[in-house]
């Protein structure tokens, strides 16, 4: 029982904390803390990729069959809607790929969103955003072909996958795509570590819903979690220390 | 209008189930109607997808897009599991050795390549990523724990040797628990923010 009431108070604290900065940030008129390369990088490859009028695969990823059930998808989602804005009016509009109905659905909402906004909705096919396979080696085998139509430019990994895509990843850099690739799964981030120069490492995944949002909301959601991870820091070497010194 | 409904909606929905998870016995009854519902949902998505999949190849073979071949494949693959699995039961025996014939060597042959796959990439790492502390560390590790894993020194009884593998064993997994709690972190800051509004990943 303290376990959740300990759980309780720590998410109360990331929340005020989120404000309290929130707020600072925004009196301050303060600057993202930190700007991720690989991120950088995604924003020039992707404008050099609309300037080619290349076409532009994003995988969503999703809740995969046989695993436990993941949201952690639903991260990626900021990311195609930035990315989709940009290249909506390109000669060769994005595919969104998922791997649950959910992702699915949301894709082509956000899909949607932007094409009305864009004052274009005519323009947007069906087939833009559609599911590929269930479990975690259909998703892969749906994929594979995808990359095979001509005009590509690069390819975009983030959400839920597991390592097997490290496949897709090697097939794209044989083809010289740009390849980008985030997940919240530690083993695939590894095996693509190997594979893909652009790679989100732990958290570094988490922080893409705030991919080119007001740097304010990136400056206060960083300090959140710096501030976190030094408290979490200090417990652990206190609670060690007590545990050394035989005090439980 | 229907933006604010959809925010509201999302945020009480999330709302519910936290409180409702600290609040266990009270809300209960709650989280379970609630789960019964995403439930249903998550369902009529996954229904949503599959028909999704099928118009997107039954278009691709009706306009002859790209390499229609694979799609004539899917929907024969598809509809020929889908007819069994009607008529004999989802869980009747030969249709469940069918099922698995087909898909357990083709699980295995692309477990293969991805064996062979990430052979490759750990060599060609250092051409990619080029020699610095990072990639050498990371060459030296996987050295290390190829060869420990092989199992040579499993049958040394040294208990000094035991004890240095023991400890070589913890610390990947204390670099691992590292990031665990900065992806948890980060999945908290997320968390939040779409709880309160401010992130609306799900929204148009």
């Amino acid at each position: 029982m303290i376990e959740r009431y300990l759980a309780a108070g720590f998410i109360v604290l990331a929340a005020i904390l989120l404000l309290v900065y929130g707020i600072l940030a925004h009196r301050k008129n303060a600057s993202p803390l930190r700007r991720l390369p690989q991120l950088q990088a995604l924003e020039l490859a992707h404008n050099l990729n609309l300037e080619q009028g290349n076409k532009l695969v994003y995988l969503a990823g999703g809740h995969l069959f046989g695993e436990q059930v993941t949201l952690n998808s639903l991260v990626s989602l900021p990311l195609l809607r930035k990315l989709t804005t940009q290249s909506v009016l390109s000669d060769r509009p994005p595919i969104v790929l998922s791997a649950d109905g959910q992702m699915d659905i949301l894709s082509r909402m956000i899909l949607a969103g932007v094409y009305e906004d864009a004052l274009v909705p005519n323009l947007l096919y069906k087939d833009y955003s559609h599911t590929t396979g269930g479990s975690r080696f259909s998703y892969l085998a749906g994929c594979l072909p995808e990359l095979f139509w001509d005009h590509i430019g690069m390819l975009v990994m983030a959400g839920h996958f597991q390592p097997e895509m490290v496949l897709l990843a090697d097939l794209s850099a044989r083809k010289d795509y740009f390849t980008f690739a985030g997940s919240d799964s530690i083993a695939a981030q590894a095996a693509l570590f190997t594979t893909t120069g652009h790679v989100l490492v732990g958290e570094e995944f988490f922080s893409l819903p705030l991919y080119g949002k007001n740097p304010h909301k990136t400056h206060a959601s960083l300090k959140t979690q710096d501030f976190l991870r030094v408290l979490i820091i200090v417990v652990v070497i206190v609670a060690s220390l007590l545990k050394l010194l035989g005090v439980f | 209008m229907r933006k604010t409904l959809s925010i509201l909606v999302a945020v009480l929905s999330a709302a519910v189930v936290l409180v409702g998870f600290f609040l266990q016995p009270l809300f209960s009854p709650v989280l379970h109607v609630l789960l019964r519902w995403g439930i249903i949902v998550g369902s009529m998505a996954t229904i949503v997808g599959i028909i999704n999949l099928l118009v997107t190849h039954i278009k691709r073979i009706r306009f002859k897009e790209g390499r229609f071949g694979f799609s004539i494949v899917v929907l024969i693959a598809f509809f020929a599991s889908f007819l069994a699995a009607l008529i004999l039961g989802v869980d009747n025996e030969i249709y469940t050795q069918w099922l698995s014939a087909i898909q357990v060597p083709i699980e295995v042959s692309l477990l293969a390549l991805i064996a062979l796959t990430l052979t490759y990439a750990g060599v060609n790492f250092f051409r990619l990523r080029g020699w610095n502390a990072l990639s050498i560390s990371f060459g030296i590790s996987a050295i290390v724990f190829l060869v420990l894993e092989i199992g040579f020194f499993r049958s040394n009884t040294n208990p000094a040797v035991a004890e240095l593998i023991n400890f070589i064993h913890l610390i990947p997994l204390s670099g691992g628990r590292g990031i665990l709690i900065g992806m948890a972190l980060g999945a908290l800051v997320v968390g939040i923010r779409v709880l309160i509004g401010v992130e609306r990943p799900y929204g148009e």
